[in-house]
């Protein structure tokens, strides 16, 4: 078999078993779950093979439709994470079958988006690319459904704001094909070219950024973290459409579009906007998958803030982050889904001191949480060291400020929760199954080791980001000013936490004042009965137009429409009457006559 | 080819007149499988036109008749296109038919009518002669007169008055607006009015016939009147034949062959911009399973008007692939419809619920065929709407092409809203399970046909860029004039 054939292999080998499951494997979801198992291996194995190679195909389908993929090195190091996160959501999904309402349609969206997940990556064309994303996005709406009747409403949201947001990244598209002349994902179109290309870049940034989870299209987040399996978030929303969403991001920053300052304007006030609008609410919020949710926007705003600061360190952090991320945050969503089968929910009252009890489960949740807080040496360290380098020698001082805000936020928010689960009083309930068990565990280890396993592919990652020359990673190990920045963050994070703690009965009870202070409060309580949610704003003026347009334009047409057509069918009543009077007889007749007609036509000449 | 694409109009057309004589002599459980096969036959007999149409062969015939007028046809890839799929979709509705019509009262006649109806879209996509296709286009409209008020209450034979009134106005304008044509040019042959400017008069009597036929506002409350037909009626008339009619006649007028001033054009466009908001709107806001769905067509020929009437390459391509694409997923709908009508009694959506426990294949049917509506990818609706909206960019018309993007996500709105309240939540009704085997299975091959065409789109593909190509060859070949 050819390098070239194999790169087939990873996106139609996870398709054919996903088409294969949902029909047969209805009753036994869990040998269901070890073919899609199998399916992965299968697609990691000619992925590793073919790499060496770096083979690329590019078959002509339909206009603009080239099938075109290939595999770099580059490629091949995101696809191994990428693999690591479906192998492990796969081994956790094999556990945790019993927890899953629809668990054979769990099996097959997962294995949907595993195939377009390859898709996206594996390809360099544009339109393609889009394809596979829309794949996604099906995939995700079933796989919120696996959660039963009450995720119904979240998969809706979410499919609908994933399609609009769509939509309007295709509009964008046009319109830089329109600019480029038909370039592709390296075209390099100036923003300050002409209007045109800058909407054609909003646009696109706007459908990419959505994917992500940026706001304001991040409101189906939340509410997808409450009903769907938790192995289900933690590979798609936490993990693998973050990948994708920043991925192209990553693309329309560094290599589609060249930004002018407006174009980082915009990049910067949505990535701060979803930097706040997140992680404040996660300080009140008392359920913890919720907070997990909150918290995984939250980190979406510094990736698109990097991303914005043209800067190789900017763009290396945002990348870099994006796979701890998806590291860190699917070992916290496997090991929440452990704890909450034994609590028998995810409020942080039930969830007290749960850690204890459940060492293997805590422990992992605790190796997340190293990464999340950015210590040193994880993954998330070195992204977040690098973002803000970047946004330091860019010159952007007020995101940078900001973005430091943020990170010292999320450690307030992280310190709640750990404090939460390992809280004195939990015992007795015993650990979760292994393979529930096992797959947290070892992807809190790749989080925390993220530091190093980045800093070993340093060459690859400063090409990539565009860096001069390599040494990007290994600049951060070094003390600088922004090293005293980290040592703050930890500090005022972890005694902003103990500020809020001290008096309160229960870690989980922290911040609670906040929700109750004079301006905060409010707008909490607002935010929480989704006043702010741009889907719900967006879903009553949608209602409230078509509902103008349907009763006043179209209604109003059909009433002026059925006067005049009164008026005729009385003036020909006779005629219409007696012609359409239900008589079988009757409508052979007049088909009989036509038929003459026609005769006539056709041979009346000749006589 | 020319007899062949000959025996596709006649073997309906004239097979029709021996269903009703198979009524009398008793064969009433013969009817049905009778029209089957006669449709099926029309559909079998454009396989071998494919061919010929790919290589991009035309041909065209002329039967002289009476002084001036002709029965002159005209095969290229876009009638062969028209046909093949317009049989194709017309076949499996028949099929479905023998599980949904056998329990009513007169079948011979449903039958009779269907096939007759069939025969006259075949006939019509064939014609060259400004003549034969109004003979053809008011055959369609008889027979959909008939259709709709199947059933015979007062109520349905209203709606099919109105139907009827509408649509045999609409013609009449046309008819009318030809007699201009002809006036001004001599001649009803529309090879020979290739490339001749037709005047506003005209224009606007001509597209008032297309218009009402392909129910855009403000002549379209006729469709969705129309629900009260049966469901395999209400598909026919949506996905196979009969407001394809108008999308097929303008293609054939106007794209290839007369041409219309730029101000025109920007009318049209904006006209069915409208159409395609106005009825998205009234669908987002229907809870008659059949009339959402009837505006869902409306809004959609609104778009394929969009890709039709833009005069660009992939508005063309766009428009063309999205009249197959619409054709599967419209009727596969229609006939998810007529299942679920069949299992709960009722067309009521909040009435409904749950249904997906009861019929899962019905209700992954609909899925597939409302995300292709919706145009969500991989399915074929995706593909075509890409095209026509990337057809109003080329053509610089990027204020309707936004607009039309809006309107998309209005037509994935009410798509998801029909989905989740027939067949998601809790049930708030009786139902029965799934329909006759017969039924079902044509509702997936329809839902098949919809990802299938989606996965293989570079079969319709190929057809359409070489119809594609012929309408450039004519418009080149007329500058060169």
């Amino acid at each position: 078999m050819s390098a070239q054939s194999l790169l087939w292999i990873p996106i139609l080998v996870p398709l054919a078993v996903a088409v294969f499951v949902l029909p047969f494997f209805r009753k036994s979801p869990r040998a269901g779950a070890m073919l899609g198992l199998g399916a992965v291996v299968a697609a990691g194995l000619a992925f590793w093979t073919a790499a060496p190679w770096a083979p690329g195909v590019d078959i002509p389908w339909v206009e603009g439709f080239t099938l075109a993929f290939s595999l770099t090195g580059w490629k091949t190091f995101l696809l191994g994470f990428v693999f690591l996160f479906q192998l492990l959501a796969m081994v956790y999904t094999l556990g945790a079958t019993r927890r899953i309402a629809r668990p054979y349609l769990h099996l097959f969206a997962l294995l949907v988006a595993f195939a377009s997940t390859y898709t996206v990556i594996l390809t360099d064309s544009l339109l393609v690319l889009v394809v596979g994303w829309e794949l996604f996005l099906v995939a995700l709406y079933l796989l919120i459904h696996s959660g039963g009747v009450q995720a119904e409403a979240a998969a809706h949201k979410a499919l609908v704001i994933g399609g609009t947001s769509d939509f309007l990244m295709l509009l964008g598209l046009m319109l830089f094909s329109q600019v480029s002349q038909g370039g592709g994902m390296t075209a390099g179109v100036g923003t300050a070219s002409g209007p045109m290309a800058f909407w054609a870049f909003v646009l696109i940034f706007m459908g990419a950024g959505a994917k992500a989870g940026m706001f304001p299209f991040h409101t189906w987040i939340p509410d997808a973290a409450r009903v769907m399996p938790a192995s289900g978030f933690a590979a798609l929303p936490a993990s693998l459409e973050k990948v994708l969403g920043i991925y192209f991001l990553f693309i329309v920053t560094q290599q589609m579009f060249v930004l002018d300052a407006a174009a980082k304007t915009v990049l910067f006030l949505f990535g701060i906007a979803t930097v706040f609008v997140t992680i404040v609410p996660a300080l009140v919020e008392k359920d913890l998958r919720k907070i997990l949710a909150l918290t995984a926007i939250s980190p979406v705003g510094f990736m698109v803030c990097g991303l914005g600061v043209s800067e190789a360190a900017g763009a290396a952090g945002a990348v870099l982050y994006m796979l701890t991320h998806a590291a860190y945050k699917s070992t916290m969503f496997f090991a929440t889904g452990n704890f909450e089968e034994k609590a028998g929910g995810s409020g942080l009252e039930r969830l007290l001191g749960i850690a204890r009890s459940m060492p293997w489960s805590g422990a992992a949740f605790f190796l997340a949480f190293l990464a999340a807080i950015s210590l040193p040496p994880t993954g998330g360290f070195l992204a977040k060291e690098l973002i803000l380098e970047g946004a330091l020698h860019g010159g952007h001082i007020v995101v940078l400020a900001l973005l430091v805000v943020g990170a010292v936020l999320n450690v307030a928010v992280f310190a709640k929760v750990i404090a939460v689960l390992w809280a004195p009083g939990g015992g007795g309930r015993g650990e979760a199954p292994g393979a529930c068990v096992l797959a947290p565990l070892a992807m809190g280890i790749v989080a925390v080791l993220g530091g190093f396993l980045f800093s070993r592919a340093d060459g690859l990652i400063s090409r990539v980001a565009g860096a001069h020359e390599a040494g990007l990673t290994g600049n951060v190990w070094h003390f600088s000013i922004l090293t005293v920045v980290s040592l703050g963050i930890y500090a005022a994070g972890f005694m902003i936490y103990a500020a809020a703690r001290s008096g309160r009965p229960s870690a989980a009870e922290a911040f609670a004042p906040l929700a109750s202070s004079p301006v905060l409060g409010p707008v909490l309580g607002m935010a929480e009965a989704k006043k702010f949610d741009g889907y719900e704003i967006g879903i009553r003026v949608v209602d409230a137009v078509t509902r103008v347009v349907f009763l006043y334009c179209e209604r109003m047409v059909d009433v002026i429409g059925n006067g005049v057509i009164s008026i005729g069918r009385f003036l020909l009543r006779p005629l219409l009457g007696g012609a359409h009077n239900g008589l079988y007889g009757n409508y052979l007749c007049w088909a009989l006559a036509g038929f003459l007609v026609v005769l006539f036509l056709l041979f009346g000449s000749a006589v | 080819m020319e007899s062949q694409a000959l025996m596709v109009i006649l073997v309906p057309l004239l097979g029709s007149l021996l269903i009703p004589l198979a009524g009398w002599a008793g064969l009433r459980k013969a009817t049905g499988p009778m029209a089957v096969l006669l449709i099926g036959c029309s559909h079998l007999l454009t396989w071998p036109l494919l061919g010929p149409a790919l290589a991009g062969r035309t041909g065209e015939s002329s039967i002289p008749l009476y002084r001036w007028i002709e029965f002159s046809t005209n095969i290229d890839a876009l009638a062969v296109f028209m046909a093949f799929t317009a049989s194709l979709i017309a076949t499996l509705i028949a099929v479905y038919s023998l599980g949904y019509i056998e329990h009513t009262e007169h079948e011979p006649e449903y039958y009779f009518i269907v096939t007759l109806f069939v025969g006259a879209m075949m006939g019509l996509v064939f014609s060259r002669n400004l003549i034969f296709l109004y003979m053809f286009w008011e055959i369609s409209a008889l027979a959909c007169w008939r259709l709709i008020g199947y059933f015979r209450d007062p109520e349905y034979v209203w709606k099919a008055d109105k139907a009827f009134l509408i649509t045999f106005g609409g013609a009449v304008f046309m008819l009318l607006g030809f007699a201009l044509i002809f006036t001004q040019y001599g001649t009803f042959d529309i090879s020979e009015l290739r490339g001749k400017e037709i005047g506003t008069a005209a224009l606007v009597l001509v597209m008032a016939g297309i218009f009402s036929k392909s129910a855009t506002v403000p002549l379209h409350t006729w469709l969705p009147d129309a629900g009260v037909a049966p469901s395999t009626i209400t598909s026919l008339l949506h996905a196979a034949i009969l407001v394809k009619i108008g999308l097929y006649a303008f293609a054939r007028l106007f794209c290839n062959g007369m041409v219309i001033a730029p101000e025109a054009q920007t009318w049209l466009l904006v006209l069915a911009l409208l159409s395609a908001f106005v009825s998205a709107s009234a669908a987002l806001h229907e809870t008659n399973i059949k009339r959402l769905l009837a505006y869902s067509t409306v809004s959609q020929i609104g778009y394929t008007f969009l890709g039709l009437m833009v005069f660009t390459h992939f508005g063309y391509i766009g428009a063309l692939l999205y009249i197959m694409a619409h054709g599967f997923a419209k009727g596969g709908l229609f006939l998810c419809a007529g299942i679920i009508e069949h299992g709960t009694h009722t067309k009521d959506m909040t009435k409904m619920g749950g249904l997906f426990r009861k019929m899962p294949v019905t209700g992954v049917s609909y899925l597939i065929c409302a995300l292709s509506i919706a145009g969500i990818p991989p399915m074929a609706g995706f593909f075509s709407k890409y095209f026509v909206i990337n057809g109003l960019v080329e053509g610089g018309r990027i204020a309707i092409a936004t607009l039309a993007i809006l309107t998309a996500v209005v037509t994935l709105l009410y798509m998801l809203k029909s989905f989740r309240m027939v067949f998601l939540g809790e049930s708030r009704g009786e139902a029965h399970g799934e329909g006759s085997p017969v039924m079902v299975g044509v509702v997936a091959v329809l839902a098949v046909l919809t990802l299938a065409s989606g996965f293989l789109l570079q079969l319709p593909y190929d057809l359409v860029k070489v119809a594609d190509g012929q309408r450039l060859v004519n418009i080149v070949s007329l500058l060169w004039r």
